[in-house]
């Protein structure tokens, strides 16, 4: 990874980046669908592929990559408006207003030029371009048509148009024009994998798969086709080969790639079932905000949570595939040692004063119920750290989110944060509320701890 | 053929099944013209009870989410990203569903609007990971039944969801669901028998192999026992659903989306387990499911339905219907039971209880449903006994006429064989009679001569043998005789022929015989009149027999004016007069030049009276060759004019007369055996005047009323002498000779009233007829007449006759033999004559004859041993000691008469024999 950013303006940048993602997947409602939801398998149209990850439609679900996650300041939920802090909002519409101004200014320069030379191809398909990025597919069909009329054999030109039917859903137009763009320049992948998303669309997956195939066989680092790919092979069943295609794409950084891919390790469909390799990828994907993922590991963890008598085979497996999940982070650091057997990597690193590196990977152990990390958590919370100011609500979003899965230990700190009143407003009741279902000697405890506290 | 068809018209429950068979083949047929209404008809009383009834509450473990205007309002209006369904889908699972289903079919893509592959893949992964997830399967559609103008379909993507279609019945309602469907790769189940499995745990292979045997392997749910159970599927495998509540979605334990989404985000799922843990969930999202019409008047989706069909395999909550075969087993079975009401019970009787035997099955049909819940058929059982009640009128009004014509078969083929029996009677009694005569003659012999008394005893006792064996065979022919009588006596009390006639119907009779210028009041002539009427409407031929003057072509003319040719020709042509030699040509007509003197072609007789009747009089008198080209034509309808080479056919009723016995003609040689049976198809035997005095008076003023009317006169009347002595009159020219006779005394008379002496009847006649008269008033035991009389009156039975005069029976075989030995002088060894004289009947002529041929013979035996008449004469008196002294007389004349042909003979053989020497 490429910290692009300086250390200091980094962390608290990142801070708040993680709480959006974590109140993300909270309420579970981003999968509803937006007017322009399909707009993920259409492809930009002034975009090559390699910049496909980099640009997105108006409105368009954000699937980031972990080296994007770096450099934007925006976290990827950001359609989700009731997560967002003011100010990200603020940034984000700020920034999408002077893109569509300049679109603007583009738009009026090259429709002037077109009416000094109505015959020239590129400020047409440059006007038919802008139009369907601003939302107008309608006006972005007539300009390709006229484009086309005066130059039929231009490739970009059909392929445009064919993405902008798409749009419009004409999916057997669209064909027409993707084939006949993919005739005239056999090296489109965009109009390959345009090509892919119609024939499954149209109930025609092998052909689907032929068409994504192609686009890789032209470009075999294209992510996003592999990620299609697997879908497709996955539909069909199958699943040996969904899996490996997955796995390119979610070593890509595709979060929905790194969920399907987890889901495989999970279930043993087209690999060898590895929860600790379900857990690594299921992370991957949580740490880019998918909420598929978050439920996946709560899921994981709630069955790990259970103890005593009724603890079942499954329950112990998943508590073991977590703490062997935290022992493989140790992996990602060759360079630090392992001092005792209970140390955490997370914990290791505040103590080496690499305090950016060490958050993520503490939230991380936290989530995977390491002890440790959660206790280190629950003191940066309370005391703070150098660089690291105390009562970051985003490790009280971790609290909540464990508490909220039946684990004791955020369940005892939330009682003593809200009885309290540590970085929240005192709230007894609250407090009390998470009291119910702990152990009876730990509430009792924690009632006297807060007995005492009221106490003048 | 015959004997199916005799069985048939004198079997009813034949003649019902028989009706029952075709009145259902019919109703079955007219309806498969007419499907829509006959659907609609059929299950009127069905769609309508389950309109009626009291809607009853879904007790099966189901629970249906739904959507909703919340549900719209939080996910969209249209089709919904599979995303949600996959995450409701692991929550229920999570939570300890038996079973969901989805209707979502994972073969249709989702557009890329609504997460396309990638919620797919989630949905799939979802399903995958809950193992008891039922979803829309393709499959191909069941043969007739077409496929709605649905979502899938309407988009133009494959029917996917096909297997949760319904079936339709004819009228567009939806009563049915299949169970089973064929895809590309085999069977599969329906929607809702495969969530049913899947809530049983059934093996896989035991919900795909199409039967409808499920077993089980064991529940998901502890209380949940199923036991073995037959689901009753019709042929096209197809359960009918027994709908709870009004057959909508609200009969059924339901929440919504939006509520189950809420549950879903619930981070204790203790509630939701409570509301799912252990049923079968359905999912029903899609808004634009294809709607069916249900009996309830309501359209339904095909995800509602099969939720109905799974409450009804869950709570085994069966209606049943008939195979088709057991349905048209019912229907027959009341039309049989209608026909045969119809039939077998007449008047207004049959007619009620068949109408009860509708009204209770209409009934049974009705309580059957509601009570154990079987659908009895009811269109073709009610068309069915509508068609019996027409089929059943139309069948006796062709029975009667069939019925009157197959007894008239039995009376007449029974007859036959009384008289082959009596005959053979007759020889046997003969053989008997013979046989103690030898016994005596042996007798004698025996008492004459000592030396021979051994030969002689062994003699008697071969000839007590001999007789006791003659004895035993007549006792068998005699008790035949009484079958046969008997037998006789039963068709007469069954058929319509002998039945009496009462007063009215003779009156009748009697006016009608009047229009065709036949007087008569005679009961028997009246009857025959009747039959006559019946057998006129066929083609059958008639034969009229009976003595000159009785009548026989005015019946002849009747015959053709009853029958349906009236309207066309009728030619009568004398057999008699016609010249041999010109027999072809006026029979069947020639052709210009086929001979000398053949200027033109002509037709014949048979030809003049096609489509009509000719009446062949004297058909007794036809030559032996003339008999045989008669005989084609009367067989095949067919002759060759003279001169053509091509056969013209005709349709001609054929009515033949004839005064002579055919009968002996047959036995005589001159007339042809098979001519004969062809001609008595139906026989008319007309009895003479003399047996019908009561009509003497009738005639007599019918004709004097004609002579009168010819002379244009005032008639003349009878003075009550004359009238006596025209009854008194044996009248042997019968009504021609009381004609002549009349018409002799009108011109005779001179007032205007005819005496007796105008008449002018010879004094012997009257003499005779009264003697006659008054024998058989009185019979005088001992007298020949008395004891004739009695013979005829026992059709010449020498048992029945001896019986009847208290005598030994060889007395009564004396007597007739005396008899027929002094008819035989009389007729100067005529056999014919004297068996027609003693006969008196011509029906016992052959009997008389064959006595007398037997009696005869038997003398001729006896005395062809002796040289000389004398010493024969000596030996017959031995022979014939019981026999009266005036019958001896004619045995000595008949003996003398036999030696003086012998010695003719041997004279005139010594003639002939002379000039060879």
């Amino acid at each position: 990874m490429t910290l692009l950013l300086s250390e200091a303006a980094r962390v608290p940048m990142y801070f708040a980046s993680m709480c959006l993602r974590l109140l993300y997947f909270i309420p579970l409602i981003g999968i509803v669908a937006t007017p322009y939801a399909h707009a993920d398998t259409v492809m930009p149209l002034h975009l090559e592929p390699e910049q496909i990850q980099e640009e997105r439609l108006p409105g368009e679900y954000r699937e980031t990559t972990e080296d994007q996650q770096q450099v934007e300041t925006v976290p990827p939920a950001e359609e989700h408006a009731a997560a967002e802090t003011p100010s990200t909002a603020e940034a984000v519409s700020q920034a999408d207003k002077l893109a569509s101004q300049d679109v603007l200014e583009e738009l009026a320069h090259l429709r002037k030029s077109l009416i000094l030379d109505p015959d020239d191809d590129a400020p047409r398909l440059r006007v038919a371009q802008l139009l369907y990025q601003l939302g107008d597919a309608d006006g972005a069909i007539d300009e390709f048509r006229t484009l086309l009329r005066f130059h039929p054999e231009n490739a970009r030109g059909h392929l445009g148009l064919g993405t902008a039917l798409m749009a419009k859903q004409d999916w057997r137009t669209a064909l027409v024009e993707l084939q006949e763009a993919v005739r005239l320049d056999p090296n489109l992948v965009q109009a390959f994998f345009s090509m892919g998303t119609i024939h499954y669309t149209r109930g025609s997956p092998l052909a689907a798969m032929q068409a994504y195939r192609e686009a890789l066989r032209l470009k075999p680092d294209f992510a996003e086709a592999h990620y299609r790919l697997g879908l497709v092979l996955k539909v069909i069943g199958k699943d040996k080969e969904a899996a490996q295609e997955f796995e390119v794409a979610a070593l890509n950084g595709i979060a929905k790639a790194q969920l399907f891919l987890g889901n495989a390790y999970k279930s043993g469909e087209g690999l060898e079932k590895n929860q600790v390799m379900a857990i690594t990828w299921w992370s991957r994907a949580f740490e880019q905000g998918l909420p598929e993922a978050a439920q996946a590991l709560t899921q994981l963890r709630r069955l790990a949570a259970v103890k005593g008598p009724t603890q079942g085979k499954q329950s112990k497996a998943a508590a073991e595939s977590f703490q062997e999940f935290c022992h493989q982070l140790w992996l990602d650091f060759p360079d630090l040692e392992r001092e005792q057997p209970d140390d955490t990597v997370g914990v290791t690193l505040l103590k080496h004063h690499r305090t950016a590196e060490a958050l993520p990977v503490l939230l991380r152990e936290a989530y995977a119920l390491n002890i440790a990390a959660h206790m280190t958590l629950v003191r940066l919370y309370e005391e703070g750290l150098e660089g690291v100011p105390k009562h970051g609500q985003w490790i009280l979003v971790y609290l909540e989110s464990t508490a909220a899965d039946g684990l004791i230990p955020s369940r005892t700190a939330l009682t003593r944060i809200y009885g309290k009143g540590i970085g929240v407003p005192q709230d007894l009741v609250k407090a009390k509320g998470f009291i119910k279902g702990l152990p009876k000697d730990e509430a009792k405890a924690l009632l006297d701890e807060l007995t005492i506290a009221q106490t003048p | 053929m015959i004997l199916v068809g005799r069985f048939f018209y004198t079997h009813t429950w034949i003649q019902a099944l028989a009706i029952s068979i075709f009145t259902v083949a019919l109703s079955s047929f007219l309806w498969s013209l007419a499907p829509v209404t006959y659907t609609t008809m059929e299950w009127g009383w069905y769609d309508t009870w389950l309109k009626h009834r009291q809607p009853p509450e879904s007790n099966a473990p189901i629970l249906l989410i739904l959507r909703d205007q919340r549900s719209d309002q939080q996910f969209g209006t249209g089709i919904w990203d599979r995303a949600i369904l996959a995450r409701m889908v692991t929550a229920l699972d999570d939570a300890g569903a038996a079973a969901i289903g989805i209707d979502v079919s994972l073969r249709v893509p989702s557009p890329p609007a609504l997460g396309g592959a990638v919620s797919d893949a989630l949905l799939l992964e979802a399903v995958r990971s809950a193992s008891r997830v039922v979803h829309p399967e393709t499959a191909t559609f069941p043969v007739g039944d077409p496929t709605p103008a649905s979502s899938s379909q309407a988009n133009g993507s494959y029917p996917a969801a096909a297997h949760m279609q319904p079936a339709w019945d004819n009228d567009r309602i939806v009563r049915r669901v299949p169970l089973f469907f064929e895809s590309g790769t085999g069977t599969i189940p329906a929607f809702g028998f495969k969530l049913a499995t899947t809530f049983w745990n059934l093996p896989e292979n035991q919900g795909l192999r199409g039967s409808s045997d499920v077993t089980p392997r064991n529940g998901p749910v502890s209380e949940i026992q199923f036991q073995s159970s037959e689901v009753p599927m019709d042929q096209e495998g197809r359960l009918l659903v027994s709908f709870v509540g009004r057959g909508t979605a609200d009969a059924f334990h339901s929440i919504t989306f939006a509520d189950l989404w809420q549950l879903t985000d619930n981070k204790t799922s203790d509630q939701l387990q409570g509301l799912v843990k252990g049923k079968v969930v359905l999912m029903l999202s899609d808004p634009s499911a294809a709607k069916y019409p249900s009996p309830f008047g309501t359209d339904l989706s095909a995800g509602v339905i099969q939720a109905h069909l799974l409450d009804t395999l869950l709570a085994r909550r069966w209606t049943y219907e008939l195979p088709h075969v057991l349905q048209l087993i019912a229907g027959m079975a009341v039309c049989f039971l209608a026909a045969w009401f119809l039939l077998a019970i007449k008047g207004g009787k049959g007619s009620v209880l068949t109408i009860g035997v509708i009204g209770a099955y209409v009934a049974l049909v009705l309580v059957t449903l509601p009570a154990v819940g079987w659908v009895l058929p009811l269109t073709i059982p009610l068309t069915g006994c509508a068609l019996v009640i027409l089929s059943a009128t139309v069948l006796e009004q062709r029975l009667s006429a069939r019925k009157i014509t197959l007894l008239e078969q039995d009376m007449r083929r029974i007859q036959e064989e009384m008289v082959a029996v009596r005959e053979a009677l007759v020889c046997r009694e003969n053989a008997v009679d013979a046989l103690e005569e030898d016994l005596e003659s042996a007798r004698l012999s025996a008492n004459s001569s000592v030396g021979r008394q051994q030969e002689l005893i062994e003699t008697t006792d071969a000839l007590r043998t001999q007789i006791d064996e003659a004895q035993v065979q007549e006792e068998a022919a005699r008790r035949r005789i009484g079958e046969l009588e008997q037998e006789l006596a039963a068709i007469r009390a069954v058929g319509t022929t002998n039945i009496p006639l009462g007063d009215t119907e003779q009156e009748h009779l009697r006016q009608e015989c009047e229009q065709f210028s036949i007087i008569t009041a005679h009961p028997h002539l009246l009857s025959e009149f009747r039959d006559l009427k019946k057998a006129a409407r066929t083609s059958l031929t008639v034969l009229v027999t009976g003595e000159p003057g009785t009548g026989k072509e005015l019946f002849a003319r009747a015959v053709h004016r009853v029958s349906p040719r009236a309207g066309r020709p009728f030619i009568a042509v004398n057999m008699a007069a016609i010249s041999p030699e010109l027999f072809e040509s006026e029979l069947f007509g020639h052709l210009r030049g086929s001979f000398t003197g053949a200027v033109s072609d002509r037709k014949g007789y048979f030809e003049l009276a096609h489509q009509g009747t000719i009446f062949l009089d004297e058909i007794g008198d036809l030559r032996l060759d003339h008999q045989s080209k008669l005989l084609r034509v009367l067989q095949e309808q067919t002759f060759y004019r003279v001169g053509a080479t091509t056969p013209t056919t005709v349709d001609v009723r054929i009515v033949a007369a004839t005064n002579k016995d055919l009968q002996r003609g047959i036995s005589e040689g001159w007339f042809r055996e098979d001519l004969y049976f062809r001609l008595k198809g139906f026989v008319l035997p007309l009895p003479p005047l003399r047996e019908r005095r009561e009509d003497i008076v009738h005639i007599a003023k019918r004709l004097i009323q004609q002579m009168a009317r010819q002379r244009n006169v005032h008639e003349v009347c009878l003075s009550d002498d004359a009238m006596l002595a025209l009854q008194q009159h044996d009248w042997k020219g019968n009504v021609r000779e009381l004609q002549h006779c009349l018409e002799r005394a009108d011109a005779l008379s001179e007032g205007r009233t005819m005496t007796r002496d105008d008449l002018r009847l010879s004094s012997d006649e009257m003499a005779q007829s009264d003697l006659s008269r008054v024998g058989r008033l009185m019979p005088e035991p001992a007298g020949d007449a008395a004891v004739l009389d009695i013979l005829r009156q026992q059709g010449f039975d020498m048992q029945a006759t001896a019986k009847t005069l208290g005598w030994d029976r060889t007395t009564v075989t004396q007597r007739l033999k005396g008899l027929c030995f002094q008819a035989l002088v009389a007729s100067q060894g005529d056999r014919a004559k004297a068996a027609t004289a003693l006969a008196g009947n011509p029906a016992l002529v052959r009997t008389v004859e064959l006595k007398i041929m037997d009696y005869h013979g038997h003398l001729q035996k006896a005395i062809q041993q002796f040289s000389t008449a004398e010493e024969a004469i000596l030996d017959c008196k031995r022979r014939f000691k019981n026999l009266p002294e005036r019958h001896f007389k004619s045995v000595e004349a008949l003996v003398r008469e036999y030696f003086s042909q012998k010695s003719d003979a041997s004279l005139s053989l010594a003639k002939g024999t002379q000039p060879a020497r």
